[in-house]
């Protein structure tokens, strides 16, 4: 303890001071059943517990971070991947005045692959197997949402939306 | 031969090795400062079975925080002032729950029945009359008269002026000698 009841500043009335006394004490007397043993090792554990998860995408850079990543967020980033490239395509059939029935049946991705059954995603690797020469033109490797503009995002979401509009 | 050297460590020097990863030094300062803070969140009210609590967030948010611990005041001063903030949040928790009478343990007054009456009296109304300071005046009064600390300490613990420390302690004082008569 930093101060004893004794050692109180005398700047204190005597009576409040008696007061101060009674109350520390009392308060001494709960406080010493605060265990500081356990105290330390849950404090520990929880500082443990908080840096393992904060330092796991420093330490495993590149391919480590993707292998070790949860299915889930592999799929959904698969999907994310499969949606711009998709939509690129898309936008290459279009410019191409390539096949339209190809090229709207693709953007179905961006409605959420969760929502399509078996035969539906294995038509949607089909199609997009069957566009990839037209694909090429399209520089598949470095687009992604952000760099599309506004007429071609308004263009993929035409493409959804009619897809959308056949389906139903 | 380690262990004795960190008994004799002061907290700065227990603060640099656990931020080179000796988990040891932070358990060495949590030993060495639970019991004042249990002791001053015990005095503003915290009930007991929340003090436990408290107190290991108070130091789990301070070994977090150590980045920014700038060493401006001592490690208790900081920790101390944290968890009068932590209990500051829980206590807008606990508006709606009972909360937990202080009881102040009145020493014996030589079997005087009338004087002991009147000591008890008066730690109730000084603890009543405490809650009821404003924060600031609280925590100095408490720093100051409880845990003995200095004005310098209790304003850069606080981050206030020594000149505010000694108004607010001065104000808190005050009111409590006009409220406990």
């Amino acid at each position: 303890m930093n101060a004893l009841p004794n050692e109180l500043p005398d700047e204190l009335p005597e009576d409040m001071a008696r007061a101060l006394r009674a109350l520390d004490a009392g308060a001494t007397r709960r406080a010493g059943r605060v265990d500081a043993d356990a105290v330390a090792s849950r404090v520990l554990a929880r500082l443990r517990e908080e840096a393992e998860p904060a330092s796991l995408p420093r330490v495993l850079p590149g391919r480590w971070a993707w292998v070790s990543a949860p299915g889930w967020m592999r799929v959904t980033a698969a999907a994310a991947m499969i949606v711009v490239v998709a939509g690129s395509v898309v936008l290459g059939v279009f410019r191409s005045g390539g096949d339209r029935a190809v090229a709207v049946s693709v953007p179905v991705a961006a409605v959420g692959l969760d929502s399509l059954d078996a035969k539906q995603l294995e038509s949607l690797l089909r199609v997009t197997a069957d566009v990839r020469p037209v694909a090429t033109t399209v520089e598949l490797a470095s687009r992604s949402w952000d760099e599309l503009s506004e007429s071609q995002l308004r263009a993929v979401l035409q493409a959804v939306q009619q897809v959308q509009g056949e389906t139903l | 031969m380690g262990a004795a050297l960190v008994a004799v460590a002061d907290d700065g020097e227990l603060i640099a090795r656990y931020q080179t990863g000796d988990e040891r030094a932070a358990a060495e300062l949590v030993q060495r400062h639970t019991a004042p803070l249990a002791r001053f969140l015990a005095i503003q009210g915290a009930p007991d079975e929340e003090l436990d609590d408290l107190v290991q967030d108070a130091f789990f948010k301070a070994f977090r925080g150590l980045a920014s611990f700038r060493g401006g005041s001592t490690f208790r001063t900081w920790l101390l002032a944290i968890g009068a903030n932590l209990l500051k949040d829980r206590r807008r928790q606990w508006k709606k729950r009972v909360v937990v009478e202080l009881t102040a343990d009145v020493p014996d007054r030589s079997g005087d029945p009338a004087a002991e009456a009147e000591a008890g009296w008066t730690a109730e109304r000084l603890s009543d009359e405490i809650g009821k300071l404003a924060r600031l005046q609280r925590e100095v009064f408490l720093l100051r008269a409880q845990q003995g600390l200095d004005y310098g300490e209790i304003a850069q613990g606080l981050g206030i002026s020594e000149g505010s420390a000694r108004v607010h302690f001065h104000h808190a004082v005050k009111r409590l000698k006009e409220r406990i008569r």
